[in-house]
């Protein structure tokens, strides 16, 4: 500021001497001159103790600077050791879904093969949430439809497609979920499929599973998995973890039972139910933590 | 040469790093009638 004030004086003064050349304002020149040599005296008093203040705000903005540089780079050293912990825990569950099948090879009971497919496919469905993770862009959500298609088809696939007659349809809109609900709701998704191959459709019957997903406003999104199979005996009241055959409390307790909801609310029936030609089991995922 | 080896069927060379993984690829590949070469853990 008083720097400022001695350059439009100083210029002040250079005009006025000009000036009185012609017009004799001596007073006027000299009120400009003494002006002048205020402000140098100001700026002379003020620039000793203003200069090393600007020098420490200049060093502080290179500090700032190089410490954003550094908090980058530890941004960046974390986010790809968190993608390494990722692909690490999905490399280990892989190794599981190996031992389940390795063991399964060992025994020649129909029944326990089947035990240690749906224990493979249970552990595969966690393994492809941590596989997707460290596939996405901000290491903690992931696209729940990409998740859900390859799920169904990997599903299809452990069930020795294409011999089964049966076929997979998908509707899935876009849904990004947040890993501690997609484990959860990948594992409910995992047994909803696979029963409905299991029970639907006995011995070699055709027919068509369709998965949907529909994201609805307030944060909820239906999950549905209907089939066109036999559908469910009318005397059999069923019961998500007694159909399911999983510890189905254990699954919505992780996933917090108001985020997750099985079943049709309204005649309390949680779990799948018959409809026309089939059954059918919805699922409402509520995608952010209810305020308690 | 593995007493299941037979001229026609077809060859398959399995590279992966994870010993149990590359365990399981090859008991799949032998069901579906493959004849496993070998199961190396790298290409090189």
């Amino acid at each position: 500021m008083a720097f400022g004030l001695f350059i439009v004086a100083c210029g002040g003064t250079h005009f006025m001497e000009v000036v009185t050349i012609w017009i004799p304002g001596y007073v006027l020149s000299a009120t400009v001159k003494l002006f002048t040599a205020a402000a140098s005296l100001t700026t002379a008093i003020v620039l000793p103790l203003t200069v090393p203040r600007i020098l420490t705000l200049v060093q502080q903005e290179k500090i700032s600077e190089q410490v954003t540089a550094e908090l980058r780079a530890s941004e960046e050293r974390k986010e790809a050791l968190l993608r390494e912990v990722h692909h690490r825990i999905k490399n280990n569950l892989a190794v599981i879904c190996s031992l389940f099948y390795l063991q399964s090879t060992h025994t020649k009971d129909e029944e326990t093969v089947q035990i240690f497919q749906e224990m493979e496919n249970r552990v595969h469905s966690m393994a492809l949430v941590h596989e997707s993770l460290y596939r996405s862009e901000n290491l903690a959500r992931i696209n729940f439809a990409e998740y859900a298609q390859t799920l169904a088809n990997d599903i299809l696939s452990s069930h020795g497609c294409p011999s089964v007659a049966v076929c997979l349809k998908s509707e899935l809109e876009p849904v990004i979920m947040s890993a501690d609900l997609a484990i959860p709701c990948g594992l409910i998704l995992n047994e909803l499929i696979s029963n409905a191959f299991k029970h639907g459709f006995p011995d070699g019957a055709s027919g068509e599973i369709k998965v949907t997903l529909r994201s609805g406003p307030g944060g909820i999104c239906a999950l549905c998995v209907q089939d066109n199979g036999v559908g469910i005996a009318a005397d059999l009241q069923p019961k998500f973890d007694s159909i399911t055959g999983l510890e189905a409390g254990a699954v919505l307790n992780r996933a917090d039972p108001r985020c997750v909801r099985v079943g049709q609310e309204r005649s309390g029936n949680l779990g799948p139910f018959a409809v026309y030609g089939g059954s059918l089991c919805p699922l409402n995922i509520c995608l952010v933590r209810p305020v308690l | 040469m593995p007493a299941e080896y037979m001229p026609r069927a077809p060859r398959a060379l399995i590279v992966e790093d994870e010993a149990l993984i590359a365990e399981e690829l090859r008991e799949r590949l032998s069901r579906i009638g493959f004849f496993v070469i070998a199961a190396v853990d790298t290409a090189r």
